[in-house]
């Protein structure tokens, strides 16, 4: 069954890949539920493959923040790369930025 | 996904259950001797926009959110009576077989066409499910009762009115840890109140649409005006349209619930005082100053009307609002006073009683009673 989200652990980083154009209402609770599964309280960065979206709602904001709090020391870091125009836009434009690192 | 039927998650077994419920509740409908009068019998709420609440028990399908239904007759004249008994009649027989709650509300015609643009028509006409009468309704309505860029601001501010009503329920419940802290109360009241802090925000600048997951992407678009912590605002919406589509009880501890409502009457606090300060054109900084504002909360009512609206809420309802509040329209009264009821000081509250026309020192009990008492007449 294709996945929403394709991971890989190494030591105390997870990597993440969305598999989908959009992450809305439609699609952010699946979202959270497939990030969780991968998840353990060891790691330390998240790098987040954002190629493939291109459309982002509140509910994708929610679901990156539900994502983002789940690092819990200040020196976590979470990473979002590949975004494309649009999405980093939309990002920028509710400050995003200021949490996690945004690369085109 | 917002055109899906009742509600957008694939529940082929539930669907089909609403389905042979309207249809024989049209059938009843069209046995009766009034039905020749009637325009349209419409579901609406979330079910009728296709966005109402799946809740999962056990892996099974069942309805979450209310029913709402409304019938709409060509006129009233002789009918009310009998169409009245049968709503009645339904709303039983119908809570009996869905196991929600199912509500039928009459509307006229002539009503519909006399009704200013607001909230509540504008859902109810853009999207809804229709179980009786032929000709669409909305396309013999004035078409600005479907246009979600002209709704007034103070409907922004009644949608906040209605939500922080919601926290200051949740906030009794959860004072008194009565059983509504354990039955899904709180946390339905609070995901209402995320949507809501967001939503208003797109109302006061001509952005609302009915679907909420389509406002759930214009949130992301540049508005003209946005109150603090915006980003928040918009991540909570978020977390609560999916509440609304996927509802679970998580059971959270009392003391999780009550740090979110903190959290959530914070939240409210700051967007009120900044969608009605923009509003008015004034500058409230704090709730106080909303409260005691010394001009008219909707400046374009009419003075007399609000006079002849007083005197048969008083006289009608038992609805005793200070003659001082007269002059403006009644809702001001409440707007005032939860604007005191949510402070987090218990003395600042009980100042919340004297907008509703009880003396000073009410206690604190009474002073929410008498609110929640006139709000159901103001909703």
């Amino acid at each position: 069954m294709p996945t929403m989200i394709e991971s890989n652990l190494q030591d105390d980083t997870l990597y993440f890949r969305v598999n989908t154009p959009r992450l809305d209402a439609a699609t952010a609770r699946e979202f959270k539920t497939e990030c969780s599964e991968h998840w353990n309280p060891g790691i330390q960065r998240l790098t987040i493959n954002m190629a493939m979206v291109d459309f982002l709602d509140s509910s994708g904001i929610g679901a990156l923040l539900s994502v983002y709090k789940r690092l819990t020391t200040p020196q976590s870091i979470m990473r979002l790369v590949d975004v494309k125009p649009a999405v980093q836009s939309v990002l920028e434009l509710m400050r995003m930025h200021r949490l996690f690192e945004i690369r085109a | 996904m917002s055109h899906a039927r009742y509600f957008p998650d694939e529940h082929p077994a539930l669907r089909e259950t609403l389905d042979e419920y309207l249809r024989s509740l049209g059938a009843r409908l069209g046995r009766q001797l009034f039905s020749g009068e009637v325009a349209a019998l419409l579901l609406a709420g979330g079910y009728g926009r296709g966005e109402g609440g799946v809740f999962l028990t056990n892996g099974t399908a069942g309805l979450y959110n209310d029913l709402e239904f409304y019938l709409v007759l060509n006129s009233s004249r002789g009918i009310a009576g009998p169409a009245r008994r049968w709503c009645a009649e339904e709303s039983h027989r119908g809570e009996e077989q869905t196991g929600v709650e199912v509500e039928f509300k009459i509307l006229t015609l002539a009503a519909l066409r006399r009704a200013e643009p607001s909230m509540f028509y504008y859902d109810l006409l853009s999207a809804n499910v229709s179980v009786f009468g032929d000709a669409p309704l909305a396309d013999r309505l004035p078409p600005m009762l479907r246009d979600g860029a002209r709704l007034p601001a103070h409907e922004a501010a009644r949608l906040l009115f209605n939500r922080g009503t919601g926290l200051l329920f949740a906030g009794q419940a959860l004072e008194q840890d009565s059983d509504r802290v354990r039955d899904g109360f709180v946390e339905r009241n609070h995901a209402k109140a995320r949507l809501a802090v967001a939503d208003a925000v797109l109302a006061l600048n001509g952005r609302y649409h009915f679907s909420c997951t389509r406002r759930a992407g214009r949130l992301l678009e540049p508005l003209a005006s946005v109150p603090p912590n915006w980003p928040r605002l918009v991540a909570w919406h978020g977390e609560a349209v999916e509440f609304k589509f996927h509802p679970r009880h998580e059971h959270p501890s009392r003391a999780l619930l009550l740090d979110r409502q903190e959290e959530l009457v914070a939240a409210w606090n700051e967007v009120f005082l900044w969608l009605e300060s923009l509003r008015l054109g004034e500058n409230f900084p704090d709730a106080a100053a909303y409260a005691f504002y010394r001009g008219r909360l909707f400046p374009a009512s009419n003075p007399l009307r609000n006079i002849v609206l007083h005197l048969r809420d008083r006289l009608r309802r038992g609805c005793r609002l200070p003659l001082c509040a007269w002059r403006d329209y009644p809702r001001a009264a409440l707007q005032r006073s939860l604007a005191l009821l949510l402070l987090p000081d218990p003395e600042a509250r009980q100042g919340g009683g004297r907008f509703l026309g009880l003396p000073e020192g009410a206690p604190i009990n009474r002073v929410r009673a008498r609110y929640e008492e006139c709000w159901r007449h103001y909703n």
